[in-house]
């Protein structure tokens, strides 16, 4: 699933030209199953559960900061048209030129032609329903690929087609570094990206970046702008291991689990 | 607040291409993501080994996609058929319902509602009717269709409209296609009568990223990428309350209901 902004631009010199900018989809989620197992076998192991990082969380733990990589993928209508990037609050690294498998559904409704989200350099396509006009079934009609970019279609019919292909575009790695003190608070960082094609003031298009979860958890601080921990303690009988749970004052979040000897 | 009580028939207007109001069930009660109680009531079973029953609802089981469909025809004697682009849809068991809904005019005539009602049962005017000045002005409905509402002025003002209505109950299930890159369950259902198609998307249940980028994750069982559900807090911000709620025995009404601080 990835969430997707795109601008369609008419400028002078490159009338038809489009760009469409996606983010490398980021872990969405906080703390899966997979990671509280985990870390009640840290705690079980004796190590400390409250350096760990859940699975699928791309950030890098420093001393005094938590990095984010991620990813923003560009995808033009063509490649000749010079492009310029900007981002805020993060740093951009040198772009890749990328093939990605796609596969989704486009519906037609009487269309002649569907511009495809992204150039292809292959694809596959086809009918998963009848062709219909005005709710009665005709033949089923020709798909073809013109440009790379388009589907085109003979007649105007109503159907939904499966489209299987490998779209062209540049991938654009680009790193988020935030402070783990309190200054820069989480919910004040809305990194974003840019591109731009031209002088023209619609000659752009832009994103703005998701960070993971797993990062804001991280970051979350109080209102007063402090890192704060309570703890709660479940005892099974008296006189047996008792488990304490650290969790933030502030959000609930489950940080550390401790289980030890009354 | 003025109330118009009445039962009104509706004129069906012929001059709207769509014939057919397709909707999907509200994903809303569906989770699809592990609340705190949820991970809370996991990690105790798993300390003191009780048995663990999720409440997760996941809106995918077994790989299985499952929703249901409403569809709401304007002429009550539309012939249609209704059909998907992928998986199966079956049902169609009539339902009588009755909506509420709120109709705004910014500065407009007319205002449409979101089902075709078959009779008016009441309206509430929700203030008076101002013009582009902020003037109040007197206005009338001239007609309520089987679509919207059309008033004599083009006014700012809103009415409440109480209607029955009725529809065709469907249910769509979608196996993961095994094969496919993304978009494992995408599917459009529509529906083909005399003269057309009207058709609708199906929208995937919130968490549907975990099912589509790992085919083993399964929905609240002991193992699977789940994520928390970032809408509920753990522990309540708000000190704890108590509600009290006195139904009267006969007739079940509630008679009162207070929350007050514990």
């Amino acid at each position: 699933m990835i969430e997707s902004t795109t601008v369609q631009v008419y400028a002078s010199g490159d009338k038809d030209f489009s760009i469409e900018l996606e983010q490398k989809p980021v872990n969405k989620g906080k703390v899966s199953k997979t990671d509280i197992i985990n870390m009640i076998a840290y705690i079980k192991s004796g190590q400390s559960a409250k350096t760990y990082v859940q699975s699928d969380c791309s950030v890098e733990i420093n001393d005094d900061s938590v990095t984010a990589n991620l990813s923003v993928y560009a995808w033009p209508s063509n490649f000749d048209t010079p492009l310029e990037h900007f981002s805020v609050l993060c740093e951009v690294r040198e772009r890749n030129l990328i093939n990605m498998a796609r596969e989704f559904d486009l519906i037609v409704n009487y269309d002649e032609t569907i511009p495809l989200p992204f150039l292809v350099s292959s694809c596959d396509f086809s009918w998963q329903t009848p062709c219909y006009v005005n709710g009665t079934v005709v033949e089923s009609q020709e798909l073809s690929l013109v440009g790379g970019k388009n589907i085109v279609i003979p007649r105007k019919v109503f159907g939904v087609i499966r489209v299987r292909c490998i779209a062209i575009g540049y991938e654009y790695p680009l790193q988020v570094t935030v402070d783990k003190d309190s200054e820069n608070r989480i919910t004040e960082i809305k990194p974003s990206f840019s591109v731009r094609w031209g002088t023209e003031e619609n000659q752009n298009s832009s994103i703005d970046l998701d960070l993971p979860a797993c990062m804001t958890t991280l970051l979350a601080t109080c209102e007063d702008d402090t890192l704060s921990w309570n703890k709660g303690k479940a005892k099974k009988k008296k006189g047996e291991a008792f488990t304490t749970i650290y969790y933030s004052k502030c959000d609930g979040k489950v940080r550390e689990i401790h289980s030890a000897q009354a | 607040m003025i109330t118009q009580s009445a039962t009104i028939s509706v004129s069906i207007d012929q001059s709207s291409t769509k014939k057919l109001v397709i909707v999907q069930e509200d994903w809303s009660t569906y989770l699809g993501l592990i609340t705190k109680y949820e991970s809370v009531s996991y990690i105790s079973s798993i300390l003191y080994s009780r048995s663990y029953s999720s409440r997760i609802r996941c809106g995918i089981e077994d790989n299985k996609l499952a929703c249901f469909i409403f569809v709401y025809p304007i002429e009550q004697d539309l012939k249609f058929e209704m059909h998907t682009s992928y998986g199966e849809i079956s049902g169609g068991e009539f339902v009588f319902e009755e909506k509420e809904e709120y109709l705004n005019f910014n500065l407009s005539k007319t205002a449409e509602f979101d089902f075709p009602p078959i009779n008016i049962l009441n309206y509430e005017w929700q203030g008076p009717c101002l013009d582009g000045v902020g003037n109040v002005v007197p206005v009338d409905i001239k007609e309520i269709s089987g679509t919207g509402v059309e008033l004599t002025e083009k006014v700012y003002a809103s009415i409440l409209v109480r209607y029955t209505t009725v529809c065709y109950k469907y249910t769509l299930v979608a196996e993961r296609r095994a094969e496919a890159i993304d978009s494992h369950w995408s599917a459009v259902v529509y529906g083909v009568y005399e003269g057309g198609e009207d058709f609708l998307e199906i929208e995937m249940p919130p968490g549907v990223e975990v099912f589509e980028n790992d085919p083993s994750a399964t929905c609240g069982a002991s193992s699977g990428k789940v994520t928390f559900d970032e809408r509920e807090f753990y522990p309540p911000s708000e000190g704890r309350k108590n509600r009290n709620t006195v139904i009267d025995y006969c007739s079940q009404n509630t008679i009162s209901d207070e929350i007050v601080p514990a």
